[in-house]
């Protein structure tokens, strides 16, 4: 069991459209940082774990730079005393204005080798439309800190696709973001769920989301951006420059077994997905019985794996290959569903290549149309 | 002429619609004290869900009632309920051959419309003697002296002793009693003579076998009597009679002048046809009662069965319907964009419409149907002479030496502020104005002759909408003339979808075919590759429009959490595409189809 997830989901301030598992209720953080370790003990426990090194380790959240920096060692300590150092890659999230010169020291010292920062946007006005508590000079500060101490892996996040938003505006993001020497970018389109502050001020009419051809722009607009100046796109969302891919999440994204801890973690192991409680009293609750908070589980079926497989190996740059997808599921995707990857092929969507498939800027854009007609 | 046969008296009860006629049904059979007023139903007689929702009666009901005059003598009335709409005239005018007289109920506040007088002609042709009757009399807006008049002068028949009741409150209802015993004529007949039965109606019980509803003319009928249908020629032995009070009951004879109901055991439903004589096997009478006209379908639409559903079922509940509606035509048809199906005839829309909720709710049925057509007549250059209503039938334009179609007459009453744009409606449906009547100094009617295919895409909507509801629309078929008619196709991504088809007149080819394209390009959802929508009629397009391809349609995040929900979205919409038809390579949806074909609406 190589990767490990840990959700932090306290936040000093929800931004408009989050709907992660987050709360703003502070009060319990240490109760939950018990908890966790709780848990990951029981992990070990039921998983079978004798004290085996991960290769990644990934903090997100929420906002884990919401913990104090006493609380922010208890877990960095409890993790390191339960799983030891992960060998390749050790990510934490943070949001700039949290980000304090005692905290950034302490992740150096338990090793944190990687971290990504909520950037979203260069310009006041489309964060203040967020809800963001940030702003660009905090990030700025933030990346100071980090390279103080010698973190140098670092991947910031854009959002496109907000309201309002132009083109230039999207440019100044980028050309601000670059300009702190990020390796690794993750640029996510706006989506506003209805029970976010800012989905429902959309279903008031009071905000009005650009529509689906001017967002499919901006994604163009950042991958020739993103390109040319070095990153390369080797997922839907996610740039970086050679050699700095996620390898977090390149295990979810190949299906490999992973292991979570904390409200809300989902992991995969041996086919079967966990999904812990997402409300952290539940998740409390189910931790204090001496019991995996686990809210639901999933049993993999052949179906599932080969659906999965698909739609995951295409959101990748490196795509399909179809003898081993043959070989999963028994299905010859160019015999099966020749018309249409003949179609996709034609019309510059998809690219057909020594025995691999992968979609093409253009076909990425409509992942989602694309593996329905294929599935 | 029996001293029972004088005691009964044989009647209908005919106006326009909404004029009351049937809560005055109710108050008669409350009246006659054969069932409390609890124990009715409001409305009773409108016997079907479907009717009771719409507030119009389909389907014939007859009902025995048992009345009391104030000669202190008692009588069978027996009362037949009529439907009131433009489409079912032919039932109307089944039911009023059963009878001996009609009452003519007319609204005091709106007066004589357009089927009042179409049902007051059918009845006069039948010889019936008409009992005008003013109802409403309670609304503030009742004006009897002006409607007595409007019946003198428009109708014909002398209205100044006309019983004047509020069917709603129970007002008068007595008066109606006592004119129908006074001015109906007793039915005539030789209860010794041999058996003359008039089937007027019949229905098909599970149990019983078709169920004849009758008017004895001579003889009597009961039990174990062996009888011959006359114009089919085949025989049966009577297993029941019995009247209807209002349900079915059996009673040991019915004799010359009763109206009731046979049973046999007829387990073919074809061998009870309306219309025919029943008689008896030994000793028939000389001569058959005069058949009706068959009901002839004037609109047709195609019925499909919505993707998943196997068209049997279709046909199943179809010809379950026909064994009630004998004027509701069937015959298969296949469609290369919807497969197996039916191509359905009809009297009217109205006709239409009902039997399409009934499919849906009676029989549960998903499906599709096209918007409705006439039938045109198709006269090849080789001579042979076609009569078509499928458009997919048309034979190609070069062995068509002429076309025709369906011309009916309008009688059009309405009051006279909205005659102008009336006028320029049936002018935009190619109408002819024969001429325009003053019936009085409110009321207008006007004469058109139009185009049935104009008629049937939703005039009667349009008319009742500019009219702010008071104009009142009749038809009934004229003749075929000669038009200029074209076949409008519809291509999706360059295939023809031949369910789209339409038949339509020249003129108006260009209007619809934009219609359809701008309305599939609306009910259409993008998809991966651009769509090219064409209207053409031959090789030539009229109109066009273009779906764009979808340019996003991705999910941004996908890490942990994510798969599941994305996995578990792709098998969702999995399931919908089954239930999308795929056309010229394009998903459309249940929805899209039923936008386009569902007839125009904001002409």
């Amino acid at each position: 069991m190589s990767h490990l997830y840990v959700h932090i989901p306290f936040c000093t301030h929800r931004c408009g459209y989050c709907d992660f598992v987050a709360t703003e209720d502070l009060t319990l953080k240490n109760p939950y940082l018990d908890a966790l370790m709780k848990e990951a003990m029981l992990l070990k426990a039921r998983f079978n774990l004798a004290k085996q090194p991960l290769k990644t380790l990934y903090i997100g959240g929420g906002t884990p730079s919401a913990l104090n920096a006493k609380e922010l060692e208890r877990l960095l300590s409890g993790l390191k005393d339960h799983f030891g150092q992960p060998s390749e890659e050790y990510t934490i999230e943070l949001n700039p204005e949290t980000v304090t010169t005692e905290k950034v020291a302490l992740l150096k010292r338990y090793g944190v080798n990687r971290v990504s920062l909520g950037m979203q946007a260069k310009q006041e006005r489309l964060l203040r439309l967020l809800e963001r508590k940030s702003n660009f000079g905090q990030v700025d500060s933030a990346v100071g800190l980090l390279k103080g101490v010698g973190i140098t892996r670092m991947s910031l996040d854009v959002i496109y696709g907000i309201p309002g938003q132009s083109l230039e505006d999207l440019e100044e993001t980028l050309v601000g973001a670059l300009a702190l020497n990020p390796d690794h970018l993750s640029c996510y389109a706006l989506k506003l769920e209805c029970d976010t502050p800012m989905g429902k001020k959309e279903a008031l009419g009071l905000l009005e989301m650009p529509v689906d051809d001017v967002v499919a722009e901006h994604l163009a607009f950042i991958v020739d951006f993103l390109r040319a100046r070095g990153f390369e796109r080797y997922e839907i969302s996610n740039f970086a420059r050679k050699g700095c891919e996620s390898q977090h999440n390149m295990a979810y994204w190949l299906g490999t077994d992973t292991l979570g801890l904390g409200a809300g973690a989902v992991y995969l192991v041996e086919g079967v997905r966990y999904n812990n409680h997402k409300r952290i009293s539940e998740y409390l609750d189910g931790v204090l019985r001496d019991v995996l908070p686990i809210e639901e589980i999933e049993v993999l079926s052949q179906e599932d794996y080969a659906l999965e497989y698909l739609m995951l190996r295409l959101r990748l740059s490196a795509g399909l290959n179809l003898q081993a997808y043959e070989q999963r599921t028994g299905r010859n995707l160019l015999v099966e569903k020749k018309t249409t990857v003949d179609r996709l092929v034609a019309e510059g969507l998809m690219i057909l290549e020594d025995a691999h498939v992968r979609l093409t800027d253009k076909g990425m854009a409509i992942e989602h149309a694309i593996i329905l007609a294929l599935c | 002429m029996s001293e029972r046969q004088k005691h009964i008296r044989n009647f209908s009860i005919i106006a326009h619609i909404d004029h009351g006629k049937s809560t005055l049904a109710d108050r008669l059979i409350e009246k006659t004290g054969l069932l409390t007023q609890r124990e009715m139903k409001e409305q009773i007689l409108d016997s079907m869900e479907l009717e009771r929702e719409r507030g119009i009666t389909i389907k014939l009901n007859t009902s025995r009632l048992v009345y009391k005059a104030k000669n202190g003598e008692e009588y069978v009335l027996n009362l037949i309920d009529t439907p009131g709409h433009v489409d079912f005239t032919y039932e109307v005018s089944r039911s009023l051959k059963a009878c001996e007289g009609a009452i003519l109920v007319v609204d005091a506040t709106q007066g004589v419309e357009a089927q009042t007088l179409a049902n007051v002609y059918l009845a006069l042709e039948q010889n019936l003697e008409i009992v005008p009757v003013l109802n409403k009399i309670d609304l503030p807006s009742a004006r009897p002296e002006e409607v007595i008049h409007e019946i003198e002068d428009i109708v014909g028949i002398p209205a100044d002793d006309a019983p004047q009741i509020s069917a709603k409150n129970g007002l008068n209802i007595e008066d109606v009693l006592e004119a129908v015993v006074a001015r109906v004529p007793a039915p005539k007949g030789d209860e010794n003579a041999s058996l003359k039965a008039l089937i007027f109606d019949s229905y098909y019980d599970s149990y019983k076998g078709a169920v004849a509803y009758v008017r004895l003319f001579d003889g009597t009928a009961k039990k174990g009597d062996r009888v011959r249908m006359m114009a089919k020629g085949v025989e049966y032995e009577i297993t029941e009679v019995g009247i209807f009070t209002p349900g079915a009951t059996p009673v040991p004879m019915l004799s010359a002048g009763d109206v009731g109901y046979i049973t046999a055991s007829i387990k073919n439903v074809k061998d009870c046809s309306v219309g025919d004589t029943i008689t008896h096997a030994k000793n028939p009478t000389a001569q058959a009662m005069p058949g009706y006209k068959p009901a002839t379908p004037m609109v047709y639409c195609g019925i499909y069965p919505a993707e998943g559903q196997d068209f049997e079922v279709i046909r199943d509940a179809l010809e379950k319907l026909q064994l009630n509606d004998a004027a509701l035509a069937f015959e298969p048809e296949v469609s290369v964009a919807l497969g197996f199906g039916f191509r359905c005839g009809f009297l009217g829309l109205l006709h239409m419409e009902i039997i399409q909720e009934r499919l849906d709710r009676e029989f549960n049925l998903d499906l599709i149907s096209t918007a409705p057509s006439v039938i045109y007549r198709i006269t090849k250059t080789d001579g042979t002479v076609l009569m078509v209503q499928n458009p997919s039938n048309l034979p190609p334009l070069q062995e068509i030496e002429m076309m025709e179609e369906p011309i009916v007459l309008c009688d059009i009453m309405l009051p006279k502020e909205y005659v102008g744009t009336v006028m320029d409606l049936c002018q935009t449906r190619r109408g002819t104005m024969i001429k325009m009547d003053y019936l009085d100094e409110r009321r207008v009617q006007l004469h058109y002759e139009m185009p049935l295919n104009e008629v049937i895409y939703d005039f009667f909507d349009a008319l009742k909408s500019k009219t702010r509801g008071y104009g009142s629309l009749d038809y009934e078929f004229k003749e075929y003339v000669p038009a200029e008619l074209v076949r409008l196709d519809i291509l999706l991504n360059k295939e023809l979808i031949d369910a789209f088809s339409l038949i339509t007149h020249e003129s108006t080819a260009y209007a619809r075919g934009r219609k359809i394209c701008e309305r599939l390009k609306d009910e259409i959802p993008r998809q991966m590759f651009a769509i090219p929508i064409q209207a053409t009629v031959g090789t030539k397009v009229i109109a066009r429009e273009t779906i764009s391809a979808l340019r996003k349609d991705v999910l941004a995040k996908c890490y942990g959490g994510d798969i599941s929900r994305k996995k578990k979205l792709l098998e969702k919409q999995k399931e919908g595409k089954k239930r999308m038809r795929q056309m010229g390579n394009v998903e459309v949806p249940q929805h899209a189809f039923l936008a386009v074909l569902k007839y125009d609406e904001g002409k």
